[in-house]
Formats: structure tokens, C-alpha cells, sequence
């Protein structure tokens, strides 16, 4: 039975999708039309994508765009459309912390990052993951981004706005919020923009997809309301960590309010901070890449 | 003399244990009357994983505590479902390996591992197991690289080991199987593998093949029509998961899964038949008595390897005999059992694809709602409004309790390409997780499929429910929690944290006349039991 099955080799492009599945459902119904097998694999050209009609295509190799279609569906959500970060890293960059060499990306693209919010892929083949890593790999030859502001400067402005009170930097400051000694490895400079104006709108998330800094309210049965970000959680527990760094243990039974409040507990710096210091803090905070002393 | 015969008594008074493991067919037939065992997969033929045992009550559960608890040998995921015979509790670690424990302490009476090679292959799941199925004296595992093999049950030695299908073309076994009279059916894996499924019985002495009914229908076969071209050579359709079995009528019910590729069904025009549907198959002969199609043409990889429950009651005024499916697509249906005539449906979750199920048991579907190049937002998600976890009927009180996962997924469509032993799926999804998702133990009356009570999860389960006649369905959650609630009302009356995701199924036994709850959970089998006295 399946020594036939081993003969069967299909490829069929989604570009002519519509027309193969009229042949098929043809064949069928007894009109004429060979099985999918009987097809050639690039039956019409795609003047959608015209690297597809490309000589390394036609060659039986393939360019970096089917990586790209494949990052730009299933990677662009968390790692941005261009790679430069969001939620996941920003992969401009000609070293990747996780992914030394390119057999260690292709891992990273099957299997994820275990302890991060980086999924595995298993239902790409060997060859999308190939694809998307060596797509992911030419993004570090990008140019480096130009930022318009002073970091030197902006490593003042950090000091300045208590910064430290809550951020680690380079073992220095608070652990309430996020460390910082990496974040320009991390996040790209629109995530961090982002991030000072309107905190808490694209708030990373943990490994099982739960946003990793979320604002809860609760209302104690004894009268008192703790807010703070929540550490951990399940279907009767919550743990939080209120402003002074104080962890809460609570039962969900034992209270008579508790609200998902989003947000973030840091403030918004877009009035205290103007334009030029908003730049200068990006740029300084996009060039701290842990190994800063 | 004396002294001979005082060795004899210790000797007898100690030999219950374990002193004769057979579980003959009509012990199986009649696991339903609960005593202090748990024989098959879902505690009964039926499938209803209710356990008539009722020491542990709404009033005395919370004082609930571990027995003993047993920490598999190699870290991984453990789905099993432990079957108690006779004091004895066989269980399954991942990946193939079977455990027989001494219920009283937890402690190993012995262990047997297959010799799998390294690069044995799991297409789009873990490296799991489900359990045993035990008949005689014998105890019956199928392996992850797709053997099914019979072991002695005091000693863990092969009695035979067959091969049912090539592992190297992604076949496999996580399922546990079934035993009737002579008989063991076992299931196959390898949905996303681009396999032609199968159901196979198997000769209980000698591991002979009996039959082999075939999930997609070959060419001349009633069914192949609904295959374009050459597709159903690469039709999937595996039987993945447990089904039930009716003694009187000699039928076995057996959920089919999804067609291949699962997301591109440009390649595989017209329904599909037998993916996704329920089939009846004539115990004896492996013939197709009927079948019921819950997602033609389905492209969402929402196969129907859940567990079919047969009740016996009334419906719309009449006894009928009656087999209820909780489906993956998030449709409850309502069946006869012994002619698949449909009889009702209802969402019993959220759903975004069907504006109904028509009159013939058909989704009336809305548009746009296949997966797509840039991906389709659709409830619910791959995995299903539930999955393979076990949905528990209680006797009590008439209610179908279901683990129910409320997630939506975006979901895209790409090439396939067949090649053998490689994974043939034509695209994926993005699940919304975190917030966006959650979970709820739903009781849904068993006739109509309406909602009588949520508790809320979390997060969707992937943990199985149990009632059980004490008043009270057990489950667990993904962060670790094992829980007790009113069968009534879904009021929570006991919980445990015990570290580890749960992902599994519970179950019920007695030792020494104290029963004992089952779920496994992280890396450890957790046995639960009221304090044998009262505590100070």
C-alpha cells in the first residue's frame, strides 16, 4: 500500500490553487484531468510575486522571498513586519543572543525558546524553516538603524526621571519593572518610543502568551485593595507585585472585586519628557546591549 | 506440621494482591456496575468515565490529600489514563513505557520499555501515551513507533509484539487500546503525516490481524467519490483516540480524524469521507454499519478523535439508545446508535463557522472563513472547542461534563507537498493566547446539549473530567490545579496545586474499601484519598 505512496510527489502553488482544485474536482467527477501528481510544479507564473519567475527560482533554488512570506505571516506579529522588534526581539542585528549559528536559528524556528514566548513551529516543513531562518539571518546585514538622539545625553535623562527606581541596569537600580541592560538587543527603537508614550499598549508577554507586566485591582474581603502586576496566576490563585516591590499572595474565593485593568504601572512619559529627550532616552536605551558596564 | 499451616494462612491472607489478575470479556462488559476497578480507557464500554464509588462526598472532599504519588522515570508528558485490576494500577509513561504499581504504597512491581529507535517519528504531537487495555492476563500498550504489544500482566514480559503500521511514514500510536471479547482494536496517529487511516483488531492470544477497516475509502468503495483525483491516497483520517463499544449490538464507535492536508483542501475537493465523522463499525467483521460526518471537507484540522458516549435514556419522549459527541468543532451532537440517524445538534461553545447545523446534521457554513495566505480569524482554534481529553457522563445526574478550551486562532493556508514520513499539512495557525483565551468545565444536559453550569478555567484544559456518584467532577487545569466541583451547581469544593501542568484524564478506585481519586499531572501520577482516620 505504501510503496505506491512513494511515488506520489506533489507540489502545487497556492497561485493556481483555485485552478488545480477545478482539475481535481473534475477528475472526480469522470471529466478529463490528471491527478495533482500528473502537474508541473509552477504551472503559471505569479504576477503578484515576481520573484517567484525569478532565474534562482526557476533554477530550482530558492531566493529569500519565500522567507519572507513566511516571517511576514507567522513572525511579523511579535518581531514586527521588518524584524526590528515588538513584542519579540529585534532580529536586526548580526548576532542573535539565542542563535549563535544558523543550524541554532533553524532550532530556534522549529522548536521555539523554552522559558520565553517564543512558540516552536511544527507545522512548518524543513525546508519553510530553512526559508525563514536564512531570511531571519539577512536581516542582520541591514544597516544599522540612525537614531536622531544623543544617548549620552539620554543616559542623563534616564537618571533624571528616577528611571532606576525600577529598571536594572547593568546590575544598577530597582527589579520592579523589566531589565534594561539588553533592551536595545531586544526591542527596536519604535517599540521603545512606544513604550515611554503609552506604556502597557504592546506589553511583552511570557510563554504562555500572557501579557508579562498586567495592571490587576483586587478587593480584598477585609477591606483593602491591592493593585500590582501580576507575577503569576491560575484558576484560583493570583500572585502580584504591588508599586513597593511587596509580593501578594491572594485567593480568588477571598475576594470581592479583581479587575484586569491592562495599562502598565509605569506612568506616561509623554508630557514630563519633551521631543529632544524622548529621542536622546531612545537612543540611549536602544544602544544598551548588555554589555554595558 | 503447625507451623507449615500457619504459613500457609499468612501466605493466603497476603495472596489477594495482585493473586488473579484475570479480567475476563464479561468482567469488561460489566465494569460498568463499578466495584473497586477502573478496566478500560474511559472506566466502561460506554464510555461515560463515571465512577460508581461514593465515599468521597461534596460534604468530605475537602479534606482531600495525596495517598502517594509516582514520578515517571524520564521527564515528559504524561496522558495516560491508569487502569486499576485487582490492587494493581497499570499505567503509561511517555513515551511507550508501561508500569504496573502496588496501589497501596505507589511502589513498582515492573516496568517495560519497547527499544524505540531515535529517530522514531511524532508528527504534530508529543511523544504521548494513553494507557493500557487489559483482558485475561494480559496487558495490551501500542507504541510510539506504531507496534502494539502484549505483556504479561504480573510480570511486564512479551507476549507478542506486532508491527501495525511503518513508523517511517509517520504512523504511530498514542492511544490506548480496546479490548472486547478476543479482540483488542487499536487506533492509529499520523493526521499529519498524509497517512490512509485504519481502524485494526487484533487477535488477543496470537496478535493476529483480524480485520483492518480503512477511514478513507478506496477507489470502488462507497465513499472514494468524495476524494478528488488521487487525494485519498494521502487522506489521513487517523483513530487517534479511544472509542466505545456496545456489547448488545456488537459496535464499535470510533471518532476519525481530519483529512490531509489539514489546512489546504484545494488539494482534496468534495467531503472527504470518512474524515471527521463518527463510524460504527460490526465488532466481528470491521464492517461499516454507519457513519456520521460531523465536518465535511473540514480544513481547520477539527477531527472527531474525541469520545463518543453512549447513553441509554430519553429523548423527546421516547427511550432511545443514544450516542452524544462533545465534537472538536464545537458542536454537540445527538445520534441513535444503532442506525446514525441524527437526531439534534447544538454549539455548545464558541464558534465563528457554521450559522447552524441543518436538519441532516449538515453545517450550514459562513463564508470566508478558510484558512488563508495572510490568516483567518476563526473560533474555534485548531485544537478544537475540546479535544482528546475526555468528557465524563454522570448517572447521577444526567449531565455531560465537558473540558472546554475558548480560543480563537488565525489561520493560514500554504503548500503541501506529499513526502513520506514528513509532516503534510498546507499551514498552521497563530492561537490568541494569554487573555484572549480561557477555559470553562461545562455540564450540558445530555439531550439537548444545553448549558447548565460553568466553572471558569484559566486557560484552555487539556485535562479530562471524571463524575463521579459521590456528587462531585474532578478535573484539572495547565497551571497546575486539580479540582473538585458540585456535580449540581460546578461550585468548587477542593482544589490542590501540584506543580505541573495536568494533562490527562481522571479517574477512580478503591483500596482496602477507600477510594481513591487519579490524575497525573507535571511529572508525577498524584493518587488522592480521604484521611483513613480522623485527623485531630
Amino acid at each position: 500500500m505504501y510503496a505506491s505512496k512513494a511515488t506520489l510527489k506533489w507540489r502545487i502553488r497556492v497561485t493556481w490553487i483555485a485552478a488545480a482544485a477545478l482539475v481535481l474536482w473534475s477528475a472526480a467527477h469522470g471529466a478529463n484531468g490528471g491527478p495533482p501528481a500528473d502537474r508541473p510544479s509552477d504551472a503559471s507564473p505569479d504576477a503578484a510575486e515576481p520573484d517567484d519567475t525569478s532565474p534562482a527560482k526557476a533554477a530550482g533554488t530558492t531566493d529569500l522571498s519565500d522567507g519572507r512570506h513566511l516571517f511576514e505571516t507567522q513572525c511579523a506579529r511579535c518581531h514586527g513586519m521588518h524584524g526590528a522588534g515588538g513584542t519579540g526581539a529585534n532580529l536586526t542585528r548580526p548576532v542573535l543572543r539565542h542563535a549563535a549559528n544558523d543550524q541554532q536559528l533553524e532550532l530556534i524556528v522549529k522548536d521555539g525558546i523554552p522559558g520565553t514566548a517564543m512558540p516552536g513551529n511544527w507545522f512548518l516543513n524543513d525546508q519553510q524553516i530553512e526559508q525563514v531562518a536564512r531570511y531571519v539571518r539577512s536581516l542582520g546585514h541591514a544597516e544599522e538603524e540612525s537614531l536622531p538622539g544623543d544617548a549620552d545625553r539620554g543616559s542623563q535623562v534616564f537618571v533624571t526621571q528616577g528611571c532606576g527606581k525600577c529598571h536594572l541596569v547593568a546590575g544598577q537600580g530597582g527589579g520592579i519593572g523589566p531589565d534594561l541592560s539588553d533592551i536595545g538587543s531586544q526591542r527596536g527603537s519604535d517599540y521603545l518610543r512606544k513604550a515611554l508614550m503609552h506604556p502597557g499598549t504592546n506589553s511583552p508577554k511570557n510563554e504562555a502568551g500572557y501579557a508579562a507586566y498586567l495592571v490587576v485591582v483586587a478587593a480584598l474581603d477585609d477591606g483593602r485593595v491591592v493593585t500590582g502586576m501580576r507575577i503569576n496566576e491560575d484558576t484560583f490563585t493570583i500572585q502580584l507585585r504591588d508599586a513597593q516591590n511587596r509580593i501578594h499572595s491572594l485567593r480568588k474565593d477571598k475576594l470581592i472585586g479583581f479587575r484586569k485593568a491592562g495599562g502598565s504601572m509605569m506612568p506616561s512619559y509623554e508630557q514630563q519628557l519633551d521631543a529632544r529627550d524622548v529621542d536622546d532616552l531612545v537612543a540611549y536605551l536602544a544602544g544598551l546591549r548588555g554589555d554595558t558596564q | 506440621m503447625n507451623w507449615l499451616r500457619g504459613f500457609l494462612l499468612v501466605a493466603t491472607a497476603a495472596l489477594p494482591v495482585a493473586a488473579d489478575a484475570q479480567v475476563p470479556y464479561d468482567r469488561l462488559v460489566h465494569a460498568d456496575s463499578g466495584d473497586a476497578n477502573w478496566l478500560t480507557y474511559s472506566g466502561s464500554y460506554s464510555a461515560h468515565r463515571y465512577s460508581s464509588l461514593d465515599q468521597i462526598t461534596k460534604q468530605n472532599v475537602s479534606r482531600l490529600r495525596t495517598s502517594w504519588v509516582y514520578q515517571i522515570r524520564h521527564a515528559g508528558l504524561i496522558e495516560t489514563t491508569p487502569l486499576v485490576v485487582d490492587d494493581v494500577m497499570y499505567v503509561t509513561e511517555p513515551p511507550s513505557t508501561v508500569t504496573a504499581l502496588d496501589v497501596r504504597s505507589g511502589r513498582r512491581l515492573w516496568s517495560w520499555s519497547p527499544a524505540m529507535p531515535r529517530e522514531v517519528r511524532h508528527i504534530g504531537f508529543p511523544p504521548v501515551n494513553r494507557g493500557v487495555a487489559v483482558l485475561d492476563e494480559t496487558v495490551f500498550v501500542g507504541t510510539l513507533d506504531a507496534h502494539l504489544v502484549a505483556l504479561d500482566a504480573k510480570s511486564g514480559a512479551v507476549r507478542w509484539d506486532v508491527v501495525v503500521a511503518d513508523n517511517k511514514t509517520g504512523h504511530a500510536i498514542t492511544a490506548a487500546p480496546l479490548a472486547v471479547d478476543g479482540k483488542i482494536i487499536i487506533g492509529i496517529s499520523g493526521g499529519e503525516a498524509g497517512i490512509r487511516g485504519f481502524l485494526d483488531a487484533y487477535d488477543a492470544a496470537t496478535g493476529q490481524r483480524l480485520w483492518r477497516f480503512w477511514t478513507i475509502p478506496a477507489p470502488g468503495e462507497p465513499g472514494n467519490e468524495t476524494w478528488g483525483g488521487e487525494s485519498w491516497k494521502t487522506g489521513a483520517g487517523p483513530t487517534w483516540v479511544t472509542g466505545a463499544y456496545d456489547p448488545k449490538l456488537k459496535l464499535l464507535y470510533w471518532g476519525v480524524g481530519n483529512p490531509g492536508p489539514d489546512w489546504n483542501g484545494d488539494l482534496r475537493p468534495g467531503d472527504n469521507l470518512y474524515t471527521c465523522s463518527l463510524v460504527a463499525l460490526d465488532v466481528d467483521s470491521g464492517g461499516l454499519k454507519w457513519h456520521f460526518q460531523f465536518t465535511p471537507h473540514d480544513v481547520h484540522d477539527w477531527d472527531a478523535c474525541q469520545i463518543p458516549v453512549l447513553v441509554d435514556t430519553e429523548f423527546r419522549g421516547r427511550d432511545r439508545q443514544l450516542v452524544v459527541m462533545a465534537n472538536r468543532n464545537a458542536f454537540y451532537y445527538v445520534l441513535d446508535r444503532s442506525t446514525g440517524e441524527f437526531l439534534h445538534a447544538a454549539a455548545y461553545a464558541k464558534q465563528t463557522w457554521a450559522e447552524r447545523i441543518d436538519e441532516h446534521g449538515r453545517p450550514i457554513l459562513i463564508p470566508g472563513m478558510e484558512p488563508s495566505e495572510k490568516g483567518t480569524l476563526v473560533y474555534p482554534s485548531l485544537q478544537g472547542a475540546t479535544n482528546w481529553f475526555s468528557p465524563s457522563y454522570s448517572r447521577r445526574t444526567k449531565m455531560l461534563y465537558v473540558a472546554v478550551r475558548q480560543m480563537g486562532s488565525y489561520y493560514f493556508k500554504t503548500d503541501a507537498d506529499y513526502e513520506p514520513g514528513q509532516p503534510f499539512l498546507g499551514g498552521g495557525e497563530q492561537a490568541l493566547s494569554g487573555d484572549q483565551a480561557s477555559g470553562v468545565v461545562r455540564a450540558l444536559a445530555v439531550d439537548s446539549g444545553e448549558k447548565l453550569w460553568d466553572f471558569e478555567l484559566l486557560s484552555p484544559p487539556w485535562a479530562g473530567v471524571l463524575s463521579t456518584a459521590g456528587g462531585l467532577v474532578f478535573g484539572g487545569t495547565n497551571e497546575g490545579n486539580v479540582f473538585a466541583l458540585d456535580d449540581q451547581t460546578g461550585k468548587p469544593l477542593w482544589q490542590f496545586q501540584t506543580g505541573g501542568a495536568v494533562r490527562a484524564n481522571p479517574m477512580a478506585f478503591a483500596v482496602d474499601g477507600h477510594q481513591q481519586i487519579v490524575l497525573a499531572a507535571g511529572n508525577a501520577i498524584f493518587v488522592f484519598g480521604l484521611p483513613e482516620k480522623q485527623e485531630p
